[in-house]
């Protein structure tokens, strides 16, 4: 052996399998195509020493991360490389017991054999409770022959490891105990065959020695163990004996009968409105019941559950459980029940009782589930999903891992004096292979209410206990799910969550030296007041981010904030955003925004909504309450028809305008209304036979979904122009119907005059309609009648006239001839931009008008309409608007 | 490349043919792989007739009951299938005749592994056996006397003192076969191990037995069980040795002959 080879890094590893003890690779630099392998003093004892390297050929290895890789020499301790959840742990046996510590019982659970070595290793006393755990898996799992013969061969294993160490220091070769064998001539009784040449050399004395070694570990197994010589007579028997459980225990192991979920609060039966579609439509799994006003049906009763959930809404703050509630939360608990406390999250805040582990009993078997991972930027489930049906994804995935043994265990004995928070996400695995992809190995189990870095190896303290569940362990799982499972610390870390979330963003799409050329920074102050303006305070994140176009401060906060929180923040020069506000943390982060604006989502507070606004937009009709009928039936439907009945027939199809394809090929999509065919004309008759060769479900006598809406936009007042607003676009994207035209559900339709394509497509508007948007509760941006339309505050010049009950119109009366010309001049330039586009991308011809020197001068004239200077800031404008709506009668 | 080579003309003398009459005793065929190869074969079911180089034939390799490995030389790299062997135990009855049988294995020849034994003027193919699978239990009888010693890889005590020194192809061979012994300096099992080559894909209906790393037991990911429950579907029975990263091979490798051996003695074959 070389010098070279007497001191070489360990760099890599192969394995057989991807949990466990892997082969330790080493080499003489970081990328070495020439590998080795350590060979120890003493074989198989994992606490002996490297006594040399030899060589070997792999072609399939794994490397090392550089931050990973260590130097070994000759003489230094055996190091190991063990594989959990895909990361590889290096390190002496004491060193890899500590580092793992988090996943001990999730290794115990899926790994018993592994971790019975790793504690063995390290010299554990856990090694009794984890050998029986062990015999149990395999008895289990392979039947009691595989478990007794895993066991001769495992003890064979200790036992030739002692015997070796004993050769070893006597300068014996260790092939001498190559031999040594273990029979079980009785069940649960072993015998020790040590050959003669073996006992000779090592001695009796070291025979008894190592009989004292290995009979602990035999008893662990079940078993006693002697030398063949003096082993026991046959007809002795094995005492027995388990004490029986408490029925508290019984209970809290018990983890089949159903659930008892407690809804209390309007916002928790909102979130438990989705949780009844899924669970609770099977009594066998889960009890809901709604505790009124706190108060608890009588019907309840008084027997003991394995799972009592509470969901809790915090509207009222000062009473977060009613004393009826936690009264029988306290039964529950002694009785051996698990108590998840599921905070129905408030859509602008945070809850109050992921900081005030006092509001409920922080004793063991109370535990409160992190729902606020629904929504964090960081979400392992379906992002289209809404922000309630997310919360009740976690809520479920938490009843159902709730019903693991292995999980109540955990749950039920880690007690810390600050409260334990319950973090739960689903991994997927790959539909062809039954393994999941390395990058997802890692999920991010991360929220506004627990973090904890992203790395497994950066061992975090307050992670009480990390494990996985696969669906043989939860039935109700899917084959392709594993589910992940931490107990931690009740312990908030907004500020690592908030970089987390903005480095996420920055890595989104970007490439690998785009994203190097970010850096962030957490600033130490955040800007003087702005703590007053939250109620939060303590969530929040000021960071400064640099990129090579400059820098952007921005404070993040756990809380939508409010207008005075973002005038605060724009006084010192920062922007601000909740970390839920992905676009506005992109638009900043990209540096698409010139001037400094207030955030999308933004708390407004309570807004005044008049009636008179809210009719002025009706939303398009919805789809299932017509019937669409594409250009060539219609055309064979009308070919059918005679000349009059022609005629007549034609006027109830009206062209159809949809908020996807608005300049579309009109004459391909029409509709009529459903009542058409319940008449008993031949048009109607003729129609059905045409339209049943293509569909089946047209039904007359379905009662329509909006039939209010459908009115209006059939009917329309001859003395003013109709006009469309795209939902959900900002700035807004205004066009005119044509007559007769319906406009689909993505649409709103206002009537009245070329008002409306000048205040709407203002910047004023755009300012009111963003402030509006509901806030990250739904994926799909969408204007509210009631807010955006309802609160929009319409000074003079305009009017709003009433038509009739339902109707009014906007209109003005002092319009300058240049505001005409100018809002004339961007429909030019939309029909312009149009002529060159294809169909479906029509909003980039709007796009292109709203960048006009016309819109300039259409926003001047909204702007002093409004009495705000032509420059003002977003935020100003807010703020007037604001102004305006308090009041709005 | 050793002394002994294949033979580039003439007729094989083939003289370690009919030199005594075993008895019909059925026996297993043993293929040793690495795990990643066998994931693979149990994924297709089958393990597949791959390209020999030296025989220039799509061919499946088993020895006759033997898990034979091939052990460390000072200064040689080991390869990873030393340190996770995968055994698979075939039933013989229903695959045809072999390709070819030799009374050892044929890569460890021509690499030089028993070149202690091997003699320069006899060729790989004059130790060639006849084409069947009742030439191995003939020549487990004219060398080793019972099919446990075999398994031993102990050549009977007077194995070669009666071939006549001009019979250089039984006299080498017997040379040869005493490598396997436990008693020799270089002791490696391949020397005598029955070499039995197939120029077909075996499929895993044929396959009783198998031997793997106890890591497989458990299957944190899923994987792990679904492989042994397909072993188990195939009707294979199976059993695991203790793999531990600083253990060498030589010192799991008895182990895996332990195990095989109970499973040979529990057929009747030792």
């Amino acid at each position: 052996m070389s010098d070279a080879q007497l001191r070489l890094s360990l760099i890599g590893w192969y394995s057989c399998v991807s949990h466990g003890y892997a082969l330790p690779l080493f080499g003489q630099s970081v990328g070495a195509n020439t590998l080795y392998i350590a060979r120890t003093a003493v074989s198989g004892d994992h606490r002996s020493t490297i006594a040399a390297f030899d060589l070997i050929d792999v072609d399939d290895q794994r490397r090392l991360r550089n931050e990973d890789i260590i130097s070994l020499s000759v003489g230094d301790p055996w190091h190991d490389v063990f594989l959990w959840n895909g990361v590889p742990y290096i390190g002496t046996p004491d060193e890899l017991w500590n580092e793992i510590s988090r996943y001990h019982a999730d290794v115990a659970s899926r790994a018993p054999l592994s971790i019975l070595d790793l504690a063995l290793n390290a010299r554990r006393p856990d090694v009794a409770l984890l050998a029986e755990s062990a015999m149990k898996f395999l008895r289990d799992h392979y039947g009691d022959t595989k478990a007794r013969s895993w066991r001769q061969q495992w003890l064979r294993g200790q036992a030739d490891i002692a015997f070796r160490r004993r050769l070893v220091r006597a300068n014996l070769s260790q092939d001498l105990s190559r031999n040594l064998s273990i029979e079980e001539p009785v069940v649960n009784i072993l015998e020790l065959h040590v050959p003669e040449g073996l006992e000779a050399q090592a001695q009796r004395k070291s025979t008894t020695e190592i009989l004292s070694e290995i009979s602990p570990l035999a008893a662990f197994l079940g078993a006693t163990i002697d030398t063949a010589l003096t082993a026991p007579a046959l007809d002795l028997e094995l005492p027995l004996s388990v004490p029986p459980l408490s029925s508290a225990e019984e209970t809290s192991i018990r983890s089949d009968a159903p659930a008892l979920v407690i809804v209390s609060g309007k916002r928790a039966e909102e979130i438990a409105r989705h949780l009844k579609k899924c669970l609770g439509s099977d009594p066998s799994k889960l009890e809901m019941i709604i505790a009124k006003s706190g108060r608890l049906p009588k019907s309840i009763g008084g027997r003991a559950r394995p799972t009592v959930a509470v969901i809790v809404g915090e509207e009222d703050r000062r009473d977060f459980l009613s004393s009826e509630v936690s009264s029988l939360l306290r039964r529950q608990s002694e009785a051996g029940a698990l108590i998840i406390i599921i905070p129905a999250l408030p859509l602008m805040k945070p809850s109050r009782l992921f900081e005030r582990a006092d509001l409920f009993e922080t004793r063991s078997g109370y535990v409160v589930l992190d729902t606020a991972i629904a929504r964090s930027p960081l979400w392992w489930g379906n992002e289209k999903r809404s922000i309630d049906r997310r919360i009740s994804d976690v809520i479920e995935l938490a009843l159902l891992t709730a019903r693991s043994s292995v999980v109540r265990r955990e749950l039920l004995h880690s007690l810390t004096d600050e409260g334990l928070i319950l973090s739960v996400g689903s991994l997927l695995f790959e539909k062809s292979r039954r393994t999941l992809r390395e990058p997802a190995l890692r999920l991010p189990l991360v929220s506004e209410a627990s973090w904890v870095p992203a790395d497994p190896k950066l061992a975090d303290k307050t992670v009480k206990f990390s494990l996985r569940i696969n669906s043989d362990d939860i039935p109700d799982l899917t084959k392709s799910e594993q589910v992940v499972v931490e107990g931690r610390r009740l312990e908030k870390r907004f500020s690592d969550f908030a970089v987390a979330v903005t480095t996420s963003l920055i890595s989104r799409g970007r490439s690998r030296s785009t994203i190097d050329s970010y850096q962030i920074e957490e600033m130490r102050a955040a800007p003087a007041g702005l703590a007053k303006t939250l109620q939060f305070p303590e969530d929040l994140s000021p960071l400064r981010i640099r990129r090579d176009g400059g820098t952007i401060k921005v404070v993040v906060t756990s809380e939508t904030p409010s207008l005075d929180a973002v005038k605060s923040a724009d006084r010192e020069g920062w922007d601000i955003a909740r970390y839920t506000d992905t676009p506005t943390l992109r638009r900043l982060i990209s540096g698409e925004t010139e001037q400094r604006t207030f955030p999308d989502e933004i708390d407004i507070g309570k807004i005044r909504s008049t009636e008179v606004n809210r009719l002025l937009a009706t939303r398009g009709i919805d789809l299932r309450d017509v019937i669409r009928i594409s250009f060539d039936d219609m055309s064979e439907w009308l070919d059918r028809l005679p000349d009059d009945e022609r005629d007549r027939a034609v006027a109830h199809v009206r062209p159809l305008r949809t908020g996807a394809r608005p300049y579309g090929d009109e004459s391909n999509d029409h509709v009529l209304r459903r009542d058409f065919l319940a008449q008993r004309s031949r048009a109607a008759t003729e129609l059905l036979d045409v339209l049943q060769l293509r569909s089946h479900a047209i039904s007359a006598s379905v009662p329509l979904k909006r039939a209010a809406d459908l009115e209006k936009c059939w009917t329309r007042s001859p003395d003013f122009q109709r006009f469309v607003l795209a939902d959900g676009i900002v700035p807004g994207i205004v066009l005119e119907l044509q007559a007769g035209e319906i406009p689909s559900q993505e649409l709103f339709v206002i009537d009245g005059d070329v008002s409306i394509p000048l205040l709407y497509r203002s910047r004023v508007f755009a300012v009111w309609a963003r402030a509006t948007l509901p806030k990250a509760s739904s994926w799909m941006a969408r204007f509210s009648v009631t807010s955006t339309f309802g609160g929009f505050p319409i000074p003079k010049p305009f009017r709003i006239i009433r038509l009739d009950e339902n109707r009014t119109a906007l209109i003005c009366d002092e319009i300058p001839s240049s505001v005409v010309e100018a809002v004339q001049k961007i429909d030019r330039s939309i029909d312009r931009g149009l002529a060159g586009l294809a169909p479906e991308n029509w909003r980039e011809a709007h796009r292109a008008a709203n960048s006009s020197s016309a819109r300039s001068a259409l926003d001047a004239f909204i702007c002093e309409v409004y009495r705000l200077p032509e420059e003002a800031s977003d935020i100003h404008i807010l703020e007037r608007l604001l102004e305006l709506n308090a009041k709005l009668n | 490349m050793g002394i002994l080579k294949r033979r580039k003309g003439g007729t094989p003398a083939r003289s370690l043919q009919s030199r005594a009459s075993g008895g019909d005793q059925k026996f297993h065929l043993v293929h040793v792989t690495g795990v990643g190869f066998a994931r693979e074969i149990i994924r297709a079911g089958q393990i597949d007739a791959t390209l020999c180089k030296v025989f220039e034939e799509d061919l499946v390799y088993f020895f006759a009951m033997r898990p034979a490995y091939k052990l460390r030389e000072a200064q040689k790299r080991q390869e990873i299938i030393d340190y996770f062997p995968f055994v698979f135990l075939v039933d013989a009855d229903h695959l045809g005749p072999p390709f070819h049988v030799y009374p050892f294995d044929t890569g460890g020849a021509l690499d030089g592994a028993f070149d202690d034994g091997a003699s320069p003027g006899v060729y790989l193919e004059d130790y060639a056996l006849e084409e069947t699978l009742q030439a191995v239990n003939n020549h487990i009888e004219w060398a080793f006397g019972s099919a446990a010693n075999y398994y031993d890889g102990k050549v009977r005590r007077d194995f070669g003192a009666d071939i006549p020194d001009w019979d250089t192809g039984p006299k080498t061979f017997a040379k040869i076969a005493r490598l396997a012994a436990e008693g020799s300096n270089r002791p490696d099992r391949r020397a005598s191990a029955i070499e039995i080559a197939y120029d077909r894909h075996i499929t895993l209906d044929h396959v009783k037995f198998a031997v793997l790393p106890e890591q497989f037991l458990e299957s944190p990911m899923g994987n792990n069980s679904e492989m042994l429950d397909k072993l188990t579907d195939a009707g294979i029975s199976w059993d695991t040795y203790q793999w531990r990263p600083n253990r060498p091979p030589s010192d799991f490798h008895p182990e895996i002959n332990k195990i095989v051996r109970k499973y040979l003695q529990g057929q009747g074959e030792l």
